[in-house]
């Protein structure tokens, strides 16, 4: 296994929270409640609150190639994109994050391991996402298992 | 299409008890739209969920949906239930595809409820996603409590 992987550079970038993105993942989510999220009503209570489910996909529109740390090695020829699988995501929340809000996003490649059945050879990329506010607060952890599956025979 | 549940959110976690369960939540079937809407809203245009040609040529039975989207309505399912500020910690395995036409039901069934050092409750919650023809989805694990 290439341990040269990493070494890759952790990926930071900048996640405005938007009330409307909000709103267009509750309605892609088939979340029929109109009150959510709400919009920010200016006061101390409720602004939206920040779907979990936007956190995992938003370097595709923050980052700055727009690409998540998966596709950036796929792009770089270090994962064939075609063989991915998703495999596990987990989310640790430290307090809620809300439209309005930046957030600062630092994804890093944590961990690589290989695991053989009788036909494949399955490597694992486990990333770590941590979001924290500007001032560095810890907003959320997110934990993402991709597996690239090759099938012996294809070697 | 989908049930949003009968649940009120809002319950305290002591309340609730080992084998306390989420009113399940029917969800399907799934169809292209759901998932090109999806996409749009993330940005990931993966041609697996929508080119049914490509995911074939692929040895795939058809298109299918983004873990995410199966994910995504299970958090939002587990906030509606509990309340926006309950989730504390969610992990998902998943297990199987979701094919179009897959009617999903997303079910929670708590396994344990504790007390930490700081006298805050919390539950964990096995979870489920399983479709129709039985297939178990996507697994997983919640915890809730009260949050600052």
């Amino acid at each position: 296994m290439d341990q040269d992987l990493l070494k890759q550079a952790p990926t930071e970038f900048v996640f405005p929270v938007e009330w409307g993105k909000c709103r267009e993942f509750a309605l892609a989510l088939l979340d029929s409640d109109p009150a959510s999220p709400k919009p920010d009503d200016g006061g101390d209570d409720p602004a939206a609150l920040l779907m979990p489910a936007i956190m995992p996909v938003c370097a595709f529109r923050y980052s700055q190639d727009g690409l998540p740390a998966i596709l950036r090695l796929a792009q770089a020829g270090l994962v064939d994109r075609s063989r991915l699988v998703q495999g596990e995501v987990e989310f640790e929340f430290h307090r809620r994050a809300w439209s309005g809000e930046q957030l600062s996003v630092t994804e890093k490649l944590a961990k690589v391991y290989d695991k053989e059945t009788s036909k494949e050879v399955l490597r694992f990329f486990e990333f770590e996402t941590a979001f924290r506010s500007l001032d560095g607060e810890p907003v959320c952890m997110i934990r993402t298992v991709n597996i690239e599956r090759r099938r012996k025979d294809d070697d | 299409m989908t049930d949003r549940g009968s649940a009120v959110a809002g319950f305290r976690i002591a309340d609730l008890a080992v084998g306390s369960a989420m009113p399940p939540r029917r969800v399907g079937p799934v169809t292209q739209e759901h998932l090109v809407r999806y996409a749009g809203a993330g940005g990931d245009f993966n041609p697996f969920h929508y080119d049914s040609a490509l995911v074939q040529s692929r040895g795939f039975k058809g298109v299918f949906a983004q873990g995410l989207f199966t994910a995504g309505i299970l958090g939002q399912t587990l906030l509606a239930w509990a309340g926006e500020n309950m989730l504390r910690r969610l992990r998902v395995r998943f297990a199987e595809p979701v094919w179009l036409g897959d009617t999903l039901t997303f079910c929670a069934v708590v396994d344990r409820v504790s007390t930490d050092d700081n006298a805050l409750t919390q539950a964990d919650l096995r979870c489920t996603v399983t479709s129709e023809d039985g297939r178990q989805v996507l697994t997983g694990a919640a915890t809730l409590g009260a949050s600052r």
